[in-house]
């Protein structure tokens, strides 16, 4: 199944008045797509997948599977599966009714319904709990078992909303594959809602990152990592996040764009540089792993305040006139909190966007 | 530093006097000197309280119990001197018993039925739509519950009589709803308020119709409330004297408590008889709370997981 948006625009009534929780929003899903919504809290992410659940009326806009228009069918006959940010569990029903539900609306046998529970619980690895409670079980093991009641039945498509959100960190990267695994072999398109910007680029084919109720950006992981339309995306995505520079274009020309940030002149790299002209305010982005620390050489100057291990590597905060500043830097380096210290940014390796539209006007080759 | 030392101490010496004397009531009393007196004044008061709900209880069982030539004797004895059946058999067939009994039943029955349903389909109602003026709509409710029935009932004669409803057992269940309905519906109310509504759109998801994620998920978590509201709305239906003695002029339709406060006021009381149809009228109200109420405590149970 194909699942398009158009123009989705989702107003509430509330008593201090119209709320607007999406608008414009435009996307088209793929048979076997997984297809991640981002976003910070609040930003519609949700409501969205309501409307295509068939829980919300979209105010206006449509919304086809398949080219056919959905307005009017009600969320039942849709054949889809949800996964609620709320869990939502029949606290009135065992884990194994819980779980096969899906199959009891369908009349399918006692006997049978209880052996696809069975399947879909040792998947998500909760075969023992099958005979309790939801209110018997943890926070996580609950999570697993509405996962389970969404795999048990073939539903046209998935709609997943934050559904690792109250796992530990090693839970959350099994029951992603687990995710991931059905997701492979059904073939069918999920759409998968999370705050987390790395669980959207470890899992997703396509990521639409969201904010205040519009789509900022869609695109693979990659193209938005290394091709961010706008700052917001170049903030979101990526962990640690991007540095930015304001700053003021010198000289334009050829490839080489000079920009005047805090008074030091920072000469880079672009692919074009016709798109800027001199005198306009800029916004120079670059990653924490294309900022250089030396002792003595370098365009910018600051002080360390923090050094933080992440993973296998460092992070360097550094506080200087140009703003805080954020580089990753190998596990076995010598720097200290509390030196002063010179920058140099990895000239091929920046994003220049207009600093009063946010968008970017142009990237250097090595991005 | 001196400080907290003072506050330890302080505390220290407070703890000790609690560890050796809990404070308690009656023998903090106690020390004043009045522990006696006080003990026997409570007792005295909670036999007193039994004596009241009690005793007429008991009066009425063991008064039905005697030989029917005994009931008057001077001095009466707590217990019977001998058993006898007699008031029951005279009740049985002497008087409009069973036709009585049988109105209070087909009364509770429609009661019950009407109230429990229309209060939960009510109740579901204004949790789940979005009906203007809701906050209105739950104060009149509740200020109609508030009307003595005497008030109800006679405005409620002239309508009847009006559509024909009179001395109708239909007349007298809708009459007698409509005075167990506006509580009925406040308790759903509040109890599906507290389903939360995102388990039945996950039931929708699950390709469950709008009246099917009601049934199954709604529904079944309501449960206690509906039972509270069978009990209530029985209680109501069998107790009610007011309405039915003022729309059903007819004897044959009276409900027990009509019929029963009549034996009380026809040429002689009969007393035999009179305790003997109150002890059968007790009976039913007993099994029915008896039954529902292992499902409540069970529904309350399974509510309490979540
Ligand atoms: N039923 C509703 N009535 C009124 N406003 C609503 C309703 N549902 C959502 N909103 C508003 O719409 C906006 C988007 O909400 P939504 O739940 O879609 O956010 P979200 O992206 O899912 O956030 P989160 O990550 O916190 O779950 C919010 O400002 C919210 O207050
Ligand atoms: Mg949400």
């Amino acid at each position: 199944m194909t699942i398009e948006v158009s123009s989705l625009r989702k107003e509430f009534s509330s008593p201090s008045g119209t709320i607007t929780a999406v608008d414009g929003i435009d996307f088209s899903i793929d048979e076997g797509d997984f297809f991640t919504f981002v976003g910070p809290s609040g930003c519609g992410k949700t409501t969205t997948l309501r409307c295509i659940a068939g829980l919300e009326t979209p105010t206006s806009g449509s919304i086809r599977f398949d080219g056919e228009d959905m307005t009017g069918k009600p969320a039942h006959k849709r054949n889809l599966a949800m996964m609620f940010q709320n869990i939502a569990l029949y606290p009135h029903m065992k884990v194994k009714e819980n779980i096969s539900y899906p199959l009891k609306v369908r009349n399918v046998p006692k006997q049978e319904r209880y052996e696809n529970a069975e399947e879909a619980a040792d998947i998500m690895q909760i075969r023992e709990l099958l005979e309790k409670y939801p209110g018997e079980l943890s926070g996580g093991q609950q999570q697993r078992a509405a996962l389970a009641r969404t795999i048990v039945h073939e539903p046209e498509a998935f709609l997943m909303d934050e559904p690792l959100s109250d796992l530990d960190a090693k839970l959350k990267v099994e029951i992603r594959k687990e995710i991931q695994r059905v997701h492979d072999r059904v073939e069918k398109p999920t759409i998968y809602v999370t705050h987390d910007q790395e669980e959207a680029m470890t899992m997703s084919d396509r990521i639409a990152v969201f904010n205040d109720g519009g789509i900022e950006q869609i695109g693979t992981p990659d193209e938005l990592y290394q091709r961010p339309t706008n700052r917001f995306v170049a903030n979101f995505i990526g962990n640690p996040s991007m540095n930015f520079f304001d700053g003021t274009v010198d000289r334009a020309s050829g490839e080489t764009v000079v920009v005047s940030v805090d008074g030091r002149d920072v000469e880079l790299r672009v692919v074009d540089s016709t798109a800027v002209g001199v005198g306009d305010e800029v916004t120079v982005g670059v990653r924490p792993e294309d900022v250089r620390l030396d002792r003595n050489d370098g365009d910018l100057e600051g002080e360390i305040t923090l050094i933080e291990r992440i993973g296998k590597q460092m992070l360097a905060t550094i506080e200087g006139p140009q703003g805080e500043v954020r580089v990753t830097l190998p596990a076995d380096n010598a720097y200290e909190k509390g030196e002063v210290i010179r920058l140099s940014i990895e000239t091929r390796a920046t994003h220049l966007f207009d600093s009063g539209s946010n968008d970017v006007v142009t990237r250097g080759p090595d991005v | 530093m001196s400080i907290r030392n003072d506050i330890g101490q302080k505390w220290s010496s407070v703890k000790q006097r609690t560890v050796d004397k809990p404070w308690n009531p009656l023998t903090h009393l106690s020390h004043q000197g009045r522990s006696r007196g006080w003990n026997l004044l409570l007792n005295a008061l909670l036999v007193l309280l039994l004596f009241v709900v009690i005793f007429p209880i008991f009066w009425m069982v063991s008064t039905a119990l005697r030989p029917t030539d005994m009931i008057y004797n001077v001095p009466q004895t707590l217990l019977p001197q001998a058993f006898s059946v007699e008031n029951f058999v005279n009740t049985f067939e002497g008087t409009n018993f069973p036709t009585y009994f049988t109105n209070s039943m087909i009364l509770s029955v429609g009661v019950v039925g009407v109230t429990t349903s229309m209060s939960t389909l009510a109740g579901y109602g204004l949790t789940r739509i979005d009906i203007p003026h809701k906050k209105t709509f739950a104060r009149i409710i509740l200020f109609g519950y508030m009307f003595p029935q005497i008030l109800l009932a006679i405005p409620m004669f002239i309508f009847w009589s009006r559509i024909g409803l009179i001395n109708s057992h239909l007349g007298l269940i809708l009459a007698v709803t409509a005075t167990a309905l506006p509580f009925g519906i406040w308790l759903m109310w509040k109890f599906f308020q507290n389903v939360p509504i995102s388990l039945e759109e996950s039931a929708q998801m699950a390709g469950a119709s709008p009246f099917r994620a009601f049934y199954e998920i709604a529904l079944p978590m309501a449960k206690p409330g509906v039972i509270a509201v069978a009990i209530f709305s029985y209680a109501t239906a069998w107790g009610a004297y007011t309405i039915p003695r003022i729309i059903m002029p007819t004897s044959e339709n009276w409900p027990l408590t009509v019929g029963i406060h009549m034996f009380t006021i026809q040429k002689q009381t009969l007393w035999g008889e009179v305790m003997a149809a109150s002890v059968m009228m007790v009976i039913p109200a007993f099994i029915f709370v008896f039954a529902l109420q292992k499902y409540l405590l069970e529904g309350f149970e399974v509510g309490g997981q979540m």
